[in-house]
């Protein structure tokens, strides 16, 4: 299988929260419009970093057929404000009142306007109630909306297969570590060697 | 580190500012290795009292080394900081003399000469302190049984499962009557671990006699049911927290959690294997709560909350099994799991109270700084936390045979769309399913394979052959 064969390359990895990280909430929303190929509903990504560590992330299938790519990120967008929501109420738990004001990125411009204009078209009728809820939500201060491009939006991992290369570039945002990676060189050495080389090098260089 | 294409000179890179740079003018210095000791100890695990953990344990504990890696076990008393190394002594190719390799390569038989890809590629323990790697290497180390017939045939074993089943009598956990007529009993039985010190060494064999709660009938055996279980965000943002504020983290474990309180349903069990019934027909009526019972675990929450809340702490809205506490200038946090207990805060007083306090009403075991919860494994260092679940995908890929398969570096090729379709179908769809249960596990670490995960579970009704490729 594929996937265990991905896992075979770096079992170890896993998350890494680093000390010095900010208390801001970051989300990014993302959604694969018709990406299931069985019912032609929208697959939708969203993650969420607490400064520069992960804590969130979630892919998920959603529950209606969408008829529009804005309609399914706008879905996405809504489902990642409930999320948000909730955070916000467990940090609040937690005591954390300080926090900086958190920012949703998304990367469609059309979704972004449905969320700032307060008119109802024909073909976003269906979507009130997601739209009240964001619309809600972004007039009591809880949170802003920013655009990202497509290149940097991170939901984007969550929500379809990548090549190799966009698909490291994104695993390397998204605060990965590999404590147990072996050093890249590769070969056979033994070991007295090492610990030569070692005491060599200490002898060597200044302290 | 070598040359460009276009270019006369050498590609070279500054340590210190970690730029890459081109230049011509190049000092060659064979002796000066320095990935030598900057990979070697930059994830110390620090404990957070002055402890035998930070020197060597004087007796190590005897491990066998992780049974894909490396099979010979060979520990010399002399050699502490690299314990992984073969007894036979292998020559290098001169031209390699001056590299910094990888330690453990040379010591695994599953090195280039029999095995294209062996797990060493990927996997090395080089940068982990001696402490943390005794940690990390005992939890692989031992197998436990899962049957009882495979367990009695070890006296560990017996001799575990007869202390429990003391303490279960002594405490009228059940007693024995004849089976009523028109009742089914409920089945139990037995589940083996072994329990480890903080440095790794064997604490003792642990078995647990569980009643079979999936076939109890609602309204009949059991009404309400409730279990703490606290979301894994949850934990992963506290863990967040704790590593941004400079947090104490420690993990409490609760001994015998359920067994206390009387039972008020009738709940009638068949006997545990190991007891022999004096007259044939013969059941437990239970008297306690025992382990797997569906109602057990929220009589125990109920019993926490109480305490918890006399205490001084408050009850979170947002996760119902998180407890917090302030005051000025001090903040402690409890986050309940079942039977394992999270606690995090800036107060070291307040540790100490809460865990005595607990003690008293539960028994509890105070496990020290968080290590290992929930198969998560949680590494400190001086830049943050790190939190891996190392041995469950390695146990993962043991178990699905792959540990030997060729890497590939993307978990699913953009070209294949997953979907239904009338390509021939996967016989054994409850192994499918119960692999698709152990990676969603897995997703509580490994965020780079959510997306696959998802697919996958789109398609747990009808597997093809397809997926397994």
């Amino acid at each position: 299988m594929r996937v265990l064969r991905y896992l075979k390359n770096s079992p170890c990895k896993g998350l890494f929260f680093p000390r010095n990280s900010e208390l801001q909430l970051l989300g990014f929303s993302d959604a694969d419009w018709a990406g299931c190929l069985d019912t032609r509903r929208s697959i939708y990504g969203q993650c969420f970093f607490l400064g520069k560590s992960l804590i969130s992330w979630r892919t998920k299938k959603q529950l209606t057929v969408s008829r529009s790519f804005s309609e399914a990120e706008f879905r996405a967008l809504a489902a990642t404000t409930c999320e948000l929501q909730w955070l916000l109420y467990l940090l609040l738990d937690l005591q954390l009142t300080t926090a900086k004001l958190p920012v949703i990125y998304f990367d469609n411009q059309s979704a972004l306007h449905i969320a700032a204009n307060p008119v109802f078209h024909e073909r976003t009728k269906h979507l009130e109630i997601d739209c009240h809820l964001v619309r809600d939500k972004l007039q009591a201060g809880m949170m802003k909306l920013l655009p990202v491009t497509f290149h940097e939006q991170t939901a984007d991992f969550f929500t379809k297969a990548l090549l190799p290369l966009p698909f490291h570039i994104l695993l390397s945002k998204l605060g990965m570590v590999d404590i147990y990676h072996p050093p890249t060189c590769r070969g056979i050495l033994h070991h007295e060697d090492k610990q030569e080389n070692d005491d060599n090098l200490r002898s060597k260089l200044p302290d | 580190m070598g040359y460009k294409l276009g270019y006369k000179g050498f590609v070279l890179v500054d340590l210190h500012s970690r730029e890459i740079f081109i230049s011509r003018h190049v000092t060659f210095h064979d002796h000066i290795l320095p990935y030598v000791s900057q990979n070697a100890k930059q994830w110390e695990y620090f404990p957070s009292k002055p402890s035998p953990a930070s020197d060597v344990p004087s007796s190590p504990p005897p491990f066998i080394d992780p049974p894909s890696i490396i099979t010979s076990s060979d520990q010399p008393s002399t050699d502490i900081l690299v314990p992984l190394r073969s007894s036979k002594s292998r020559h290098p190719p001169p031209h390699l003399k001056d590299y910094v390799c990888h330690i453990s390569n040379q010591s695994s038989p599953a090195s280039s000469d029999s095995v294209s890809y062996p797990i060493t590629d990927s996997l090395s323990y080089n940068k982990l302190s001696n402490s943390h790697l005794h940690f990390v290497l005992s939890l692989q180390t031992h197998t436990e049984p899962k049957s009882y017939a495979e367990a009695s045939k070890f006296e560990c074993w017996n001799k575990a499962m007869k202390t429990e089943l003391t303490a279960l009598e002594q405490t009228g956990t059940w007693k024995l009557f004849d089976l009523p007529p028109n009742i089914k009993p409920i089945g139990c039985r037995w589940v083996y671990k072994i329990k480890h010190h903080a440095d790794g060494s064997i604490e003792r064999f642990k078995a647990r006699l569980v009643a079979k709660g999936y076939t109890q009938i609602e309204g009949l055996d059991y009404f309400d049911t409730y279990s703490p279980v606290a979301k894994l965000t949850t934990v992963r943002l506290v863990i967040a927290l704790t590593s941004i504020h400079h947090w104490f983290i420690h993990q409490l474990d609760v001994n015998n959690v359920f067994l206390h309180g009387e039972l008020q349903e009738d709940v009638h069990m068949q006997l545990p294997p190991g007891i022999k019934a004096s007259k044939p027909n013969q059941v437990c009526k239970l008297m306690k709560y025992l382990y797997g019972l569906k109602q057990a675990s929220r009589k125990w929450y109920e019993r926490l909350t109480a305490l918890l809340l006399a205490q001084g702490y408050k009850h979170a809205n947002s996760d119902h099994s998180l407890f917090t506490k302030s005051s000025s200038d001090t903040f402690t946090l409890l986050l309940v799991y079942v039977d394992d207990i999270i606690l995090a805060g800036n107060s070291m007083s307040e540790f100490t109270t809460i865990k005595s306090i607990l003690h008293v009403s539960f028994k509890i075991k105070d496990l020290g700084q968080l290590k290992y919860f929930l198969g998560l494994e949680v590494t400190h260092s001086q830049q943050g936390i790190s939190l891996c679940q190392r041995k469950y995908c390695l146990d993962l890929l043991n178990d699905s045979g792959l540990t030997y398969s060729k890497p590939v570096s993307t978990p699913s090729d953009p070209s294949v769309k997953l979907h239904h379709d009338s390509s021939s179908p996967y016989e054994d769809i409850s192994s499918y399913r119960r692999l698709i249960g152990r990676l969603l596990y897995l997703n509580t670490t490994r965020h780079d394979i959510t997306f696959i995960t998802q697919q996958l579970s789109q398609l747990l009704t009808k597997p093809t052959h397809v997926l397994l490729l």
